[in-house]
């Protein structure tokens, strides 16, 4: 109980410590958002550009423009874009889905070949699974995600005259269509995440591997299988679970560059277009986004130990 | 951070012998390690390519090539030619001068303010410790390429502002990495003993608790270098690296580049190749220097 509350009371500081990270990375610095939305008419006067300035509340004091945006997001307001003029609260809803698919399917994916890669390599260590296991992993980690859906990309088209169809279609609409333009993204995504994931399930699994209750379990008779399902997995699931977690993050940077590559109109892609055009109300809301939804993952995952592992006292 | 240089007269061995020394040791790790080994070959050949790029280049990586557009790897160029005729595998190697540096300068700045910062606030603890932890995990939370794109896109396209916004995904790791070595190192008799006989905090933090997590900081800042040169790709990929004309190694596979691959899947896989090369063997050897600096890591 007293690590609940410990746990749970260090999300409010450190979502503090992001807000302001957040905000001052985006504004603090130099050229500002009225320069840029203005380039297309450079005689407007200085004067007039101070107006568009004040109006938007970018002359206070960067102390006052803080507060006011924190009072802000606390009710959940996130402003609107400045180019668009639609709420960045409509425009992460209009996005949420695409990104909550992708980082969906990725997840699943990468779970599904690193849980067992790992497992395997562990229980035949040095064997050439094992070798094979952390070329691939290392490899994974090595190859840049640009480069490997470029790849894919151009030999898919060159090979098999096939694109994946142009644009997004939500998988109510089309099923079919819309794996087509999902799975090769969250492929790469996957394996890419799966690297460390299986690295670490290696290494957790021979952790556990090495334990007492492991002899025990084997002298009193169980069968390799049964050792492994009963003892073995259980008792390693807490590193995997997080890794997983603060993969999250990786999850968030990949999708900028796979929904960019892959034409999918994701919080990814919303956030490269913000950038380039520097929307900062956009930029902010998104950065926060991106770091709350790794917090609370995280959050989760720590919570979760309790139900993994009944051992650990909370 | 080096550790103090040794005395004039000591009971150590003359200069020569110790160097003969390092150097057969040097060919023991790389028995017992020949991947790290390979690695590291690598890792230096590409340095020295890049040095010396003008000496490895066999055409001038901006020179285009009237009528020689888009034609295949052959004897004359290595990896075709692009578009306009460019030699490919001169601009790779151009190319590596712009993205080595940005990342190996990205990684000193990360690693020594990480460092500095993580070693000073796990010794002095207490309230300041309380602060950097909170702001080290809000750096975490961000995506280092979201953060790398949007400092890039503000601050401008020069090179030194790209080490900068890479640094800062570096950084927090590297704090953490740090703070937590010296947190054990802190407990340590030697350091003890240093802050019994009177010395500042200062002096103790750079003459003792520096040289001691050395190792751990050696091996963060390998496997660094790797996701630097991949951000460092990213954004040149995305269009926010180094200005084109002047070849990097993401700016190769992005822009103009993407709308030529049917035709030359050379523009594709000559750079990833580069890339990937570079980042496995930073990897690989990280690798191998966690495998020999620090055992209880061993086969994990």
């Amino acid at each position: 109980m007293d690590y609940l509350i410990r746990r749970v009371s260090l999300f409010v500081p450190t979502m503090l410590a992001v807000s302001i990270v957040v905000f001052f990375l985006t504004r603090a610095l130099p050229g500002d958002a009225v320069d840029q939305m203005l380039i297309e008419s450079p005689y407007i006067t200085e004067v007039e550009r101070d107006a568009v300035r004040k109006q938007l509340g970018l002359s206070d004091p960067l102390a006052v423009q803080y507060v006011k945006w924190v009072g802000q997001v606390m009710q959940g307001d996130l402003g609107s874009s400045l180019f668009t003029k639609r709420t960045v609260r409509e425009e992460l809803a209009a996005r949420l889905p695409v990104t909550g698919q992708l980082a969906l399917m990725a997840l699943a994916l990468s779970l599904s070949i690193a849980l067992p890669l790992g497992t395997i390599a562990a229980l035949k260590r040095d064997s050439w699974v094992d070798h094979v296991a952390r070329l691939l992993s290392i490899t994974g980690v090595s190859v840049p995600s640009f480069v490997m859906g470029t790849l894919v990309l151009t030999y898919l088209s060159i090979w098999f005259r096939w694109i994946p169809p142009i644009g997004y279609t939500p998988i109510a609409t089309d099923v079919w269509r819309n794996l087509q333009q999902f799975l090769l993204p969250a492929a790469i995504l996957g394996t890419e995440l799966s690297a460390s994931v299986s690295r670490m399930t290696r290494s957790s699994v021979l952790e556990v591997l090495r334990q007492d209750y492991i002899r025990t379990a084997e002298s009193k008779g169980l069968s390799r299988g049964q050792v492994v399902r009963r003892h073995v997995l259980r008792n390693s699931l807490n590193p995997i679970l997080t890794i997983a977690g603060l993969q999250v993050a990786g999850i968030m940077g990949g999708t900028v560059i796979l929904e960019v590559l892959f034409g999918l109109p994701g919080i990814g892609r919303l956030m490269y277009d913000g950038i380039l055009q520097r929307d900062y109300p956009l930029v902010q809301g998104l950065t926060l986004l991106a770091a709350t939804v790794y917090l609370t993952v995280n959050l989760v995952v720590d919570l979760a130990y309790k139900v993994v592992d009944p051992r650990i006292q909370l | 951070m080096t550790a103090p240089a040794a005395p004039p007269l000591t009971l150590y061995p003359p200069i020569e012998v110790r160097s003969q020394r390092a150097w057969s040791r040097a060919i023991r790790l790389a028995r017992k390690k020949p991947v790290g080994a390979v690695a590291a070959i690598v890792v230096l050949t590409m340095a020295l390519s890049a040095a010396a790029a003008p000496l490895v280049a066999t055409h001038d990586p901006l020179a285009t090539g009237p009528g020689q557009q888009l034609r295949a790897p052959s004897a004359e160029h290595f990896f075709g030619t692009d578009k306009i005729g460019r030699d490919v595998f001169s601009r790779i190697v151009y190319g590596a001068r712009v993205s080595l540096l940005v990342s190996v300068t990205s990684v000193v700045i990360g690693v020594t303010s990480g460092t500095l910062i993580g070693a000073t606030i796990a010794y002095i603890g207490g309230i300041l410790d309380l602060v950097f932890q909170r702001l080290i995990d809000a750096l975490m939370a961000l995506p280092g390429i979201m953060v790398a794109l949007a400092l890039v896109s503000a601050l401008g396209r020069k090179p030194e502002f790209i080490a900068i916004a890479i640094a800062i995904g570096i950084f927090p790791r590297v704090v953490r990495v740090a703070r937590s070595v010296t947190l054990t190192v802190r407990r340590e008799p030697y350091v003890e003993a240093a802050v019994s006989i009177g010395g500042q905090t200062s002096r103790v933090v750079l003459r003792h608790v520096l040289p001691n997590i050395f190792a751990p900081i050696l091996i963060v800042a390998t496997t660094s270098l790797g996701s630097a040169i991949i951000i460092e790709s990213s954004l040149g990929f995305l269009g926010l690296g180094t200005q084109p004309p002047q070849p990097s190694w993401g700016n190769l596979i992005g822009g103009q580049a993407r709308f030529e691959l049917e035709r030359a899947p050379w523009l594709i896989w000559a750079p990833g190749l580069a890339i990937s090369l570079t980042v496995l063997s930073y990897n690989l050897l990280g690798d191998a220097l966690r495998d020999i600096l620090d055992p209880r890591l061993r086969g994990s």
